[in-house]
C-alpha cells in the first residue's frame, strides 16, 4: 500500500539533501581513508603494492583507454588486460600488475641471454616478472611467459631498490631483464634500471623487441645492452609463429643501435621453419648494412618445446650452414648456442681468426682478451673486464 | 631406479613379450648391464656432438683395436680357460676359509700370488699385454688428437649415467629459466613448508638429506656425520628466516653448503693436478670409444648423421598459427 504523499517543509528538505550529499561524499572519502591506511600498513609491513600506473597510454572516452607500450597498441574497455596479460585498464586507469612481483630471481651467466662481448664470464642477477607480448609457438619459457604476473608461482616481493641492493650485496654488477618478456613489465624494468644507474650496477635486457620507439628510446637511456632475439625474416613467420610482426622489432633494433646501447642478436633456428640458408644470408645482408658487421650474432639450436613439441631438434649440420652463411655474408661474430661443445661457442679474433674466448656452452676455459684487443692488436668490439662501461 | 625395478620394466617393455618371460634373472641381469653401458656411452657421444669425421675416425680405430684384440685372444684362450678354473677353485677354497672365520694359510696366499705371477708372466713371454697395451695407448692418442679442447673437457667431466645431467645431454639454453640444483630446489620446497609443519618434522627432513648424501658419496664416520646433520640444519634455518628476494639471490650459496663431496671426481681432479691426467684420458678414451660395445653404436649413429636430409620448408600458410592480435582485438579479458 502506498503512503499517503506529504509535502515537506523547507527545514526538512534542507535536512535531507545536506544528509544525502555527506553520505555521497563520505564513500570516496572513507575508502580514500582506507586506501591510505592500506598503503601505510602495506609500507611498515614491507609489503608491495602489486600494481603500479603505466607511463605509456591515453585516456578515451566511456573509461577506455590505450596501450602504446607495444606496437599492439591495444584498446582496453574498463577490466579488459593487454594481449601481453601484464597491464590492466581499472576504471580507466592502466596499471602495470606485476610491478615488483617477479616470478624468477636467479643468478646467471651473461652468457645465457647470451651476450658473448659483453662483459663474457661475469655473472648476472636475473630477474623475470610472469606476461608476453608474444605468443611464441616453441617458448621455452611459456610456464610463466603465457600466464598473468599473479598466476605465476612463486612471486617474489622485490622492490627496484631492494632489487639493486641485493645484486650488490652479492657482488654482482649487472642486473638482467630475461627469461619472460621484459616489454611486459616495461614499469618495473624501467624502474629497477633508474635505481641500479644511480647505484653504478649495469643493467642488461633480453627481449623480443617488439616494442614501440619510445619505450625504447627510454630503456636505451638506462639499459647497457640488449640481447634481441630476431626470430626470422618475413611478416609470415613472424605472424604464424609468434604473433607478433616483423617491421616494428626491425625499427626498435636499429633504434637500439643507433641509441649506441651494445647489442646482440639472437635466431633460434627451428628445422623446416626458419632454416632456409637463402633467408638467413638475406638476414645477415639487412643487419650488415643496418647494424654493422661488428653485431655479434648468435645462432640457437631448438629444442621442442610448447607447442612445437613433434618438430626435431636443429641438426648441428643446420646451425652450421647458418653460421657459415652469416660469416660468410661478412657478420664478424657468429655463435651457435644451445649445443656444446662447439666450435661456434667460442670468439675469433676478425683479423688473425686466432681464438680468443675458449668456451663449452656458458662456461669460458679460457680468455686471451686484453684490453678489449686481440693479442694480434685488433680492438674486439664489445665490453671486457677491464674497459670502462657505458655511461662511466 | 633399482637394478630389480630395471628389470622389471624390462620384462614388461622388451619388445618380445615371450623372449622376456622366458628370460631367466640371471640373463635379464645381463641384458640390463648390457644396456647400462650402451646407455652410458650413448649420453656421452650425444653430449660430446661428434662431426661424421669424427666417428670415422673413431670407428675405424674402435675396429682396428678389437680385430687385433680379437686375434690375441683366440691364440690366448686355451690357457686362458685353465688359468681362469684354477682361479675359480682358489677363490672357493678362500671362500671356505672365510666362512669358518678362519685365518687365511700362507700357503694359499702363496697359490694365488703365484697364480697371478704366472698369468702376468705368460702374457709379457707372448708381449700380448705390452702389445694390446701400446696398441691400446697408440689408439686411444689417435682419438685424443681427433677431438677439440672442448669435447676433452666433456670428456674429462664425463660421469656415466643413465638420465645425464642438463648441461651434457640438453645443456641449459639460451634465455631457459629453471636451471636450480637439485638441492637448491630441495632447501626451496622445504623453505615453502608451514612453521607447524617443518617444526614437527625437521629432525626427519634432516635424516633423510643425510641418508641421501650417504647412498650417493658412501658412508660417514660418526664425527663427519655430525657435522654434517649441524650444516644441514643451519642451512634449513637460514633459508626459512631469510625473506623472499634474499633467499632467491643465495639459494645458490645455501645449497653450495649442504652438497655432499664428490669423492670421484675429487680424485680424478687430483690425477690431474699430479700429472697422470694424460693416462687418466687416455684410458677414458679406451674405456668409452676403443670398447667393443662401442662399434655397432657408432655405426648406427654414422649411418643416421649421414642419412639427414633437410627437411622441406613447412607452410606457415596451413599451420595452426599462433594466437594474434588483429583487428585491433587485442585485449584478453581472462
Amino acid at each position: 500500500m502506498n503512503e499517503p504523499a506529504r509535502s515537506l517543509s523547507r527545514r526538512e528538505l534542507i535536512s535531507r539533501v545536506a544528509r544525502t550529499g555527506l553520505k555521497t561524499a563520505s564513500v570516496p572519502l572513507a575508502l580514500k581513508v582506507l586506501a591510505d591506511v592500506n598503503a601505510a600498513w602495506a609500507r611498515a609491513g614491507r609489503q608491495v603494492p602489486f600494481k603500479r600506473e603505466v607511463d605509456l597510454y591515453r585516456k578515451l572516452p566511456r573509461n577506455r583507454i590505450q596501450c602504446f607500450v607495444c606496437p599492439l597498441n591495444c584498446v582496453l574497455a574498463p577490466g579488459e588486460t593487454c594481449f601481453c596479460r601484464s597491464r590492466t585498464n581499472e576504471r580507466g586507469t592502466l596499471y602495470s600488475r606485476g610491478w615488483a612481483k617477479p616470478c624468477i630471481v636467479s643468478i646467471d651467466p651473461i652468457e645465457k641471454l647470451p651476450f658473448n662481448n659483453f662483459y663474457p664470464g661475469e655473472k648476472v642477477a636475473s630477474i623475470a616478472v610472469g606476461g608476453c607480448n608474444l605468443r611464441c609457438l616453441y617458448c621455452q619459457n611459456w610456464e610463466q611467459s603465457q600466464k598473468k604476473p599473479d598466476q605465476v608461482r612463486p612471486l617474489i616481493d622485490l622492490e627496484p631498490a631492494r632489487a639493486v641492493e641485493s645484486a650488490r650485496e652479492k657482488e654482482l654488477s649487472t642486473i638482467a631483464f630475461t627469461y619472460t618478456e621484459p616489454t611486459a613489465f616495461h614499469e618495473y624494468a624501467m624502474d629497477i634500471a633508474a635505481e641500479a644507474r644511480r647505484a653504478g650496477v649495469r643493467v642488461v635486457s633480453g627481449t623480443a623487441a617488439f616494442v614501440n620507439r619510445r619505450p625504447i628510446r627510454e630503456a636505451c637511456k638506462v639499459i647497457d645492452a640488449f640481447a634481441v632475439t630476431l626470430k626470422g625474416f618475413d611478416e609470415t613467420f613472424y605472424e604464424k609463429v609468434c604473433g607478433a610482426r616483423l617491421k616494428p622489432v626491425l625499427n626498435a633494433i636499429e633504434e637500439i643501435r643507433s641509441e649506441g646501447a651494445w647489442l646482440e642478436l639472437t635466431t633460434l633456428i627451428v628445422p623446416t621453419y626458419n632454416d632456409d640458408v637463402a633467408k638467413i644470408k638475406r638476414m645477415a645482408r639487412w643487419i650488415r648494412k643496418n647494424l654493422g658487421s661488428t653485431v655479434p650474432w648468435h645462432f640457437a639450436r631448438f629444442v621442442p618445446r610448447y607447442k612445437l613439441k613433434k618438430i626435431p631438434q636443429t641438426p648441428v649440420q643446420t646451425l652450421d650452414d647458418a653460421r657459415k652463411a652469416a660469416l660468410d655474408a661478412g657478420i664478424e661474430f657468429v655463435y651457435t648456442s644451445n649445443i656444446a661443445p662447439h666450435a661456434g661457442n667460442h670468439t675469433y679474433c676478425p683479423r688473425c681468426k686466432a681464438m680468443l674466448i675458449e668456451r663449452v656452452g656458458f662456461k669460458t676455459i679460457r680468455n686471451r682478451i686484453k684490453k678489449g684487443r686481440c693479442p694480434c692488436g685488433h680492438e674486439i668490439p664489445g665490453s671486457f673486464a677491464s674497459q670502462p662501461r657505458k655511461g662511466d | 631406479m633399482s637394478g630389480a625395478a630395471l628389470c622389471l620394466l624390462f620384462a614388461l617393455f622388451a619388445p618380445s613379450g615371450e623372449a622376456a618371460e622366458t628370460m631367466t634373472l640371471d640373463e635379464c641381469y645381463r641384458e640390463i648391464r648390457a644396456l647400462r653401458a650402451d646407455i652410458n656411452l650413448l649420453n656421452l657421444y650425444n653430449g660430446l656432438n661428434l662431426t661424421v669425421d669424427q666417428v670415422e675416425v673413431i670407428l675405424k680405430e674402435a675396429r682396428s683395436a678389437n680385430r687385433k684384440k680379437g686375434k690375441d685372444g683366440s691364440l690366448l684362450a686355451k690357457e686362458e680357460r685353465e688359468t681362469t678354473l684354477r682361479e675359480k677353485e682358489l677363490l672357493e677354497e678362500l671362500r671356505r676359509h672365510l666362512l669358518k672365520n678362519k685365518e687365511v694359510p700362507s700357503a694359499l696366499k702363496a697359490r694365488y700370488d703365484n697364480l697371478q705371477r704366472e698369468r702376468y708372466q705368460a702374457q709379457l713371454k707372448r708381449g700380448a699385454a705390452a702389445q694390446n697395451r701400446e696398441r691400446l695407448a697408440q689408439g686411444a692418442a689417435r682419438v685424443e688428437a681427433l677431438l677439440t679442447e672442448a669435447q676433452l673437457e666433456v670428456l674429462r667431466t664425463y660421469k656415466p649415467c643413465l638420465i645425464p645431467p642438463r648441461d651434457l645431454r640438453d645443456p641449459v639454453r639460451v634465455g631457459q629459466s629453471g636451471n636450480d640444483s637439485h638441492y637448491a630446489s630441495l632447501i626451496e620446497r622445504i623453505r615453502s613448508l608451514p612453521d607447524f609443519a617443518y617444526e614437527a618434522n625437521r629432525e626427519k627432513i634432516i635424516a633423510g638429506i643425510v641418508q641421501a648424501a650417504e647412498t650417493h658419496q658412501g658412508k660417514m664416520d660418526e664425527q663427519a656425520r655430525n657435522d654434517y646433520e649441524e650444516t644441514v640444519a643451519a642451512v634449513l634455518d637460514e633459508a626459512r628466516s631469510m625473506d623472499d628476494a634474499a633467499f632467491q639471490f643465495n639459494k645458490q650459496d645455501l645449497a653450495r653448503k649442504i652438497e655432499s663431496e664428490d669423492r670421484i671426481q675429487a680424485i680424478k681432479d687430483e690425477l690431474a693436478r699430479s700429472g697422470l691426467a694424460r693416462f687418466e684420458r687416455q684410458g677414458q678414451i679406451a674405456q668409452f670409444f676403443l670398447t667393443p660395445r662401442a662399434i655397432p653404436i657408432l655405426e648406427k649413429r654414422l649411418r643416421l648423421m649421414k642419412a639427414f636430409a633437410r627437411g622441406e620448408e613447412t607452410d606457415l600458410d596451413r599451420i595452426e598459427g599462433a594466437e594474434n592480435c588483429r583487428d585491433g582485438k587485442c585485449s584478453i579479458d581472462e
